[in-house]
């Protein structure tokens, strides 16, 4: 496929983003990584020979520099399908590198990283003119930009626009999918919603509200909190809840045993709050209660209540919600980095499986 | 050699529906978890979940079986 646009991201060599941006495919990269306002279209001209394009920067001062790797990298050149590969680079004058992409039919060698997809974890940092590197290699007066980070799918090569990964990391811990549906990946963000709340949802109503909850006191270490505390809309209410009730407070913040530790013997609360479970049922009632002014003194074991109350279910509904936390650390690591890179098939340069997919469904393979 | 075996794992297995029965949808739900992670296009998101399940399930079942074996066999 001949080449028809050139993509060069912010890398370890040093330099500023540029690119054609008269092309119509080159222009698409823009989207993520948009040229500076001050460096005028015509600074850089590019000319293509087969499955090689020779580039021409004509506003990098002295000079184009490779600094900190021994060769270019950080280029990717796209077809006229707009799906933008990693390719590799060479300097062949102080102001002209030649970027040469993957051509059909032919096969390099298997680390030749023409041919396998780039890891999610080689995201993009692309970034024009960011930072004292940039400036060092030209565009003088170049206006500083905010990096933008990219993620290349290892179904179709097509670049993901991480945004914020941090902000969409959080937003991930925080409800599942949120992180994705932030960055515009609407199908992957409403299916971890979907799937992973559901999950949750069914896990804390078999346990009645009662098996998510934080308790480090001796004796009763709520291991099953760790995995849980995976999804921060869970997590946070229960540590919240537990650090008043253990606290000089004596009583959670809303009065309810969602998200509350179970009360263990002698253990002081408030009345209020004594009255509120009384209230709630579950296994106890007000003559569960010493007088201990200001303070009443419960007598029991509310969590063996618990669990004589629901049974099995309270296994069943922490086992969910523990499943659901823990899966939700890889939705937090997509949101940050992308997809996860695949498995290559042995002796091949596709990702395990997508050769055959590929030609079982008429669909062109990556490259 | 086998059907005995096979007759002895499915008797237990009987005794333990419920767990089971709770315990499909999070295996489906971890193939789903495991090939959303690692794709982006629909499509192959689809196929890497079957491909997910059959690994899990298969593995999981492998070693309840061998579980529901130790246990009669103790």
């Amino acid at each position: 496929m001949p080449i028809r646009g050139i993509l060069w991201d912010q890398g370890e060599s040093g330099g500023g983003g540029a690119w054609d941006p008269a092309d119509p495919v080159t222009s698409y990269a823009d989207r993520f990584a948009p040229l500076p306002k001050n460096v005028p279209p015509n600074d850089v001209g590019h000319t293509i020979d087969g499955n090689s394009v020779r580039v021409r920067f004509t506003h990098v001062g002295q000079g184009l520099a490779c600094r900190h790797a021994e060769q270019l990298h950080g280029f990717a050149v796209a077809g006229a399908d707009g799906h933008f590969h990693w390719a590799a680079a060479r300097e062949t004058a102080p102001i002209v590198v030649v970027v040469s992409g993957p051509s059909r039919g032919s096969r390099g060698p298997r680390n030749d990283r023409w041919f396998l997809p780039p890891p999610a974890s080689h995201r993009l940092t692309a970034s024009p003119n960011s930072g004292p590197e940039s400036d060092a290699v030209g565009n003088p007066g170049s206006t500083p930009q905010r990096k933008r980070f990219v993620a290349i799918s290892p179904d179709d090569g097509t670049a993901i626009d991480l945004r914020n990964p941090f902000l969409a990391a959080a937003l991930s811990w925080l409800v599942p999918g949120l992180g994705q549906l932030y960055q515009g990946r609407m199908l992957k963000g409403g299916l971890f919603m979907g799937s992973l709340l559901t999950a949750l949802v069914v896990g804390m109503w078999l346990g009645a509200g009662r098996v998510v909850y934080a308790s480090w006191r001796p004796g009763e270490s709520r291991l099953a909190y760790v995995g849980q505390a995976g999804i921060g809309a869970v997590a946070i209410p229960a540590l919240m809840q537990s650090a008043r009730l253990h606290g000089a407070a004596k009583e959670p913040w809303f009065a309810s045993s969602w998200f509350a530790p179970p009360l263990r013997p002698e253990q002081q609360v408030t009345p209020a709050y004594a009255a509120a479970l009384a209230r709630e049922g579950a296994g106890v009632d007000a003559d569960d209660f010493f007088d201990r002014p200001p303070y009443k003194q419960f007598r029991g074991d509310q969590l063996s209540r618990w669990q004589r109350l629901l049974g099995r279910n309270f296994e069943i509904g922490t086992l969910y919600t523990v499943i659901a936390g823990m899966l939700n650390l890889l939705v937090v690591l997509d949101a940050f980095a992308g997809p996860l890179h695949p498995a290559v098939e042995p002796g091949t340069d596709q990702p395990a499986g997508a050769a055959g997919r590929a030609a079982g469904k008429g669909r062109r393979s990556p490259d | 050699m086998i059907e005995p075996l096979l007759a002895i794992v499915l008797a237990q297995l009987a005794g333990r529906v419920p767990g089971i029965l709770f315990g499909l949808p999070l295996l489906a739900l971890a193939s789903l978890i495991f090939a959303a992670t690692h794709h982006e296009d629909p499509a192959q998101i689809g196929f890497a979940s079957v491909h997910w399940a059959v690994w899990l399930g298969g593995i999981l079942g492998m070693v309840l079986a061998a579980v529901l074996l130790l246990g009669w066999m103790a």
